[in-house]
């Protein structure tokens, strides 16, 4: 059985490989170059083919020695041959911290319900960081737009003067955090840059997140840590602080409510030195980040950061257009068709393009009008995002395929991107050009290219265009279910009680059976004449018997029956206790008590005669005995 | 010559009642029909008369009752077309037309009632709401022959079942189906549902007009009949609240032998 089993299911599983309509997704990982220096970047892309559905992107599990930032995703939708193929990448750049050789374990997905996990990489990076030190590298996704604040990383002056934060009475007040936010009102969508400062009058290092802040309500990007990080010397309370921004983080509010944000714990260590305290010049540079003395003496401090409040107000309704979706910044707007001129059923693919300041990711495509002209199917959208200056930017592609149904100069009408500029506090509306296809005749008819059809994403969800009460049922019901019903329930209605009579019975006759097992008289009382009618049938079946052992046989059968019925031994009984017996049972004068002593009497003389008996004297002497018994089993015990 | 006589006049009788019933059918799928005919050239009235003839002659038809609920609603009268839906589903409990139509139309009231129960009352009300009564019983019945079959082998062969689980499974089955028996008799027999027909109906503190009114019911509620004279009902509502009301502003749900609307 379990061999059967093995083998249907090996069965199956070739079925299933075999099959061409159930193709499985695949993910696969590479890094654009395996051999780098320390600070110099890396770019990781995932890639994962034929999946079905929306896909979130995937979570890099942290690399220890690795910074990494998450850049965008890139779908991609071709047409070969009347064949699609799509795959989607999701984009990270990886800035290594340190030189050595690192092993990238395998990335798990969810793909369609399944887990699937990348093949390991391998990374070496060496020691060497010169020339990124001297000319801060072009970040790949943010080099478009180098911050200001990375072209003079050297400490600047004069030093400015700052007022003096209230901490907590422990906290040493040589050494604290501040998170500022850049605005404390907003609306949902616009960027809020969150800076995490560092003031110090130690040699310090940081090293990152304690506990990790917590941004509920905020959609969230990561600012890349600089070469060398903006610092500077300002007064505060007439004491001298080093000052520098650790941490940059852009948040998106997405909904609008009044929010506190908790900044987290931050994690830095000191050298209390007093040797070296006080020159302030060279500790950051040797220590901040890069290590310090290997040998020398360091503490760790937490600091807290205290909350932030921050109002997201709702969008003004005047001016809002029916277009808007929510986008939030500055944004332009570009479309183009890969093909002007298709035959029938063709497909068209348009790229629509949405550029600018602003959450690129949480932007919404604009809404394709019906087009009668057209089948449309939306294929997935690919984001870019870039760093400007402490904006976050980007780009978003939109890739539409139309797949024309009729033949002439067809029109792709515009489409209208509506967003809010927090600048301004005005709506704006962005226009896609009116695109002209010309479209030949064909003869084949539409049919949906059978990848499309597979593939979940192309599908159109329905929509209810109104709601009424069902159409009424034009046939009337057959009455037979309902009379089988009926019949059923009395047909097992009378079988249960004809079962439960049955049932009953049983249980009588056992308990019944019980009782006499327990009272051995009434046992032999009640079986007495099933056992004589039994013997006597027997007697009948016996031809060769002799006259003598014929009527012994009726002498035994006479006796054993009385000595069941008085409950008297058989082999130990004599004719003077039985005749005593049915004394007392039926008197001398009863008329049973008569055939039977004559019975008796018969029995003795036929035993011993020597002459032939008649077949009438067998038949009487039965007979008598028949009546004895009959008449014997009337009489009450 | 007496028994012939005898079988003679069983089977004049048999073939008198085929005869009556053929002709029983063909009365009810012509009105039938001429009710179908009607309802799709938009004559709902003659539909309704139509689908009532039908129900007059065969009392638990659900088909009739669903179309008579489909006709009451294209005339706007929604408190009569869910007490026809609503009996419709009594007798044919697992139709999906019948239960999107008795929603759709139950959507469109002016008037909600707060269900106020607690979630296993609903839960066993909703259960239940998808047998018979029938169906139940026959349920009950075939756990009932499974248990003494059961225990009829084993009074016989003096011995237990093959397998300890079924013994329990039939242990299971019996109390399950005579719950839900119990709980099918309960909702169908003993508690009396109602559908209010008046656009608006006063609920009063007592059975008579100078009692104080309590609250106002609009037409469509689901109200439960607690008790009842010749002319007040004291009815409850799933909020908790109740009163009386008059007995001509609501229609019973039970499947009348006459019919009833």
């Amino acid at each position: 059985m379990f061999k059967k089993l093995i083998l249907l299911f090996l069965l199956f599983e070739a079925l299933t490989l075999a099959s061409p309509a159930l193709q499985a997704a695949t993910v696969s990982a590479q890094l654009d170059k395996t051999n780098v220096n320390v600070n110099e970047q890396v770019r990781l892309t995932i890639q994962i083919s034929d999946a079905q559905g929306n896909i979130q992107a995937p979570r890099v599990p942290a690399i220890p020695g690795f910074d990494i930032f998450y850049t965008g995703r890139a779908s991609h939708l071709t047409f070969i041959n009347n064949q699609s193929s799509s795959s989607i990448e999701f984009n990270y750049v990886l800035v290594p911290q340190q030189a050595g050789s690192y092993n990238i374990d395998p990335i798990n997905i969810q793909v369609d319900g399944q887990l699937l996990s990348t093949s390991p990489l391998r990374l070496d990076v060496a020691a060497g960081s010169a020339a990124p030190l001297a000319q801060p590298p072009q970040r790949a996704p943010f080099g478009g737009f180098t911050s200001p604040s990375s072209q003079s990383p050297g400490l600047q002056g004069p030093y400015q003067n700052e007022p003096a934060p209230s901490l907590a009475e422990n906290q040493d007040p040589n050494i604290y955090v501040l998170a500022n936010a850049d605005k404390l009102s907003a609306y949902p969508n616009q960027q809020i840059t969150l800076t995490y400062s560092l003031y110090t009058r130690y040699d310090t290092r940081f090293e990152g997140f304690e506990k990790e802040p917590e941004f509920s309500g905020f959609w969230i990007e990561e600012f890349p840590m600089e070469q060398e990080v903006k610092r500077e010397y300002v007064n505060v309370n007439g004491k001298r602080y080093l000052k520098a921004d650790v941490k940059k983080i852009a948040l998106f509010p997405t909904a609008a409510a009044d929010y506190a944000i908790q900044p987290g714990v931050i994690k830095a260590s000191i050298r209390k030195d007093p040797q070296n305290s006080s020159v302030f010049d060279e500790f950051f540079n040797d220590s901040f980040f890069s290590g310090g003395t290997f040998f020398s003496r360091r503490e760790s401090v937490l600091l807290s950061p205290p909350p932030i409040k921050i109002q997201v107000k709702s969008f003004p309704e005047e001016g809002k257009p029916k277009s808007f979706q929510g986008a939030v910044g500055n944004f332009r707007l570009s479309a183009e068709v890969d093909w002007r001129k298709v035959k029938q059923d063709e497909p068209v693919t348009m790229k629509l393009v949405i550029e600018g300041e602003g959450n690129i990711e949480t932007l919404n495509r604009p809404e394709i009008p019906e087009l009668k002209e057209f089948k449309v199917y939306e294929a997935d959208a690919s984001s870019q995002l870039f760093r400007q200056g402490d904006t976050i930017a980007g780009q978003k592609i939109y890739e539409i395929v139309f797949i024309p149904t009729q033949p002439g100069q067809l029109k792709i009408p515009p489409l209208e991107f509506s967003y809010f500029n927090p600048a301004s506090l005005m709506y704006n509306r962005l226009y896609s050009p009116e695109l002209l296809i010309e479209v030949e005749k064909s003869d084949q008819s539409f049919a949906l290219p059978t990848p499309i059809a597979q593939k979940e994403e192309f599908k159109k969800d329905i929509e209810m265009q109104g709601k009424d009460i069902r159409f009424i049922q034009e046939r009337l019901q057959g009455t037979y279910p309902e009379k089988i019903l009926d019949f059923s329930v009395w047909a097992s209605g009378i079988l249960d009680l004809f079962l439960v009579f049955i049932y009953g019975l049983t249980l009588w006759k056992q308990r019944d059976e019980e009782r006499l097992n327990k009272n051995t008289a009434l046992k032999r009382r009640r079986g007495a004449k099933r056992i004589a009618l039994e013997r006597l049938k027997q007697l009948n079946k016996k031809k060769e018997l002799t006259e003598a052992d014929y009527f012994e046989e009726i002498d035994h059968i006479l006796t054993q029956y009385l000595a069941d019925k008085f409950n008297l031994s058989v082999y130990g009984i004599t004719r003077d206790e039985l005749q005593h017996k049915l004394q007392e049972t039926l008197g001398e004068k009863d008329s049973l008590y008569q055939e039977i002593i004559k019975l008796y009497q018969w029995c003795d003389e036929f035993r011993f005669a020597k002459g032939s008996i008649s077949k009438q004297d067998k038949d009487k002497a039965q007979k008598i005995l028949q009546d004895a018994v009959n008449r014997f089993e009337r009489i009450k015990a | 010559m007496r028994n012939l006589k005898s079988l003679v006049g069983v089977l004049a009788i048999f073939f008198f009642c085929s005869v009556s019933a053929s002709a029983l059918t063909e009365d009810v799928e012509s009105l039938f029909k001429f009710g179908n005919q009607n309802y799709r050239t938009g004559k709902y009235q003659e539909a309704i008369k139509n689908y009532q003839s039908v129900l007059e002659l065969d009392p638990r038809n659900s088909v009739a009752y669903y179309n008579l609920g489909n006709a009451y609603y294209r005339t706007k009268k929604i408190g009569p077309a869910i007490v026809a839906y609503e009996r419709a589903r009594v007798l044919d409990p697992r139709n999906p037309d019948i239960r999107y139509n008795l929603s759709f139309v139950s959507g469109q009231l002016e008037y909600r009632v707060k269900d106020t129960r607690n979630w296993y009352v609903k839960a066993w009300e909703g259960f239940l709401a998808y047998a018979q009564w029938e169906e139940c019983l026959l349920f009950f019945e075939m756990s009932l022959f499974l248990l003494i079959l059961s225990n009829l082998f084993v009074a016989y062969y003096r011995k237990g079942l093959a397998f300890g689980w079924l013994k329990k499974l039939w242990r299971v089955l019996i109390i399950f189906s005579t719950l839900l028996l119990t709980g099918k008799v309960f909702e169908s027999r003993l508690i009396h549902h109602a559908i209010m027909i008046e656009k608006e109906a006063p609920v009063h503190y007592g059975p008579s007009d100078i009692d104080q009114v309590a609250f106002k019911l609009g037409e469509g509620i689901k109200v439960y009949v607690v008790d009842r004279n010749s002319e007040w009902s004291r009815i409850n509502l799933t909020s908790g609240e109740g009163g009386w009301i008059r007995n001509s502003k609501f229609k019973e749900i039970e499947v009348f032998p006459s019919g009833g609307l």
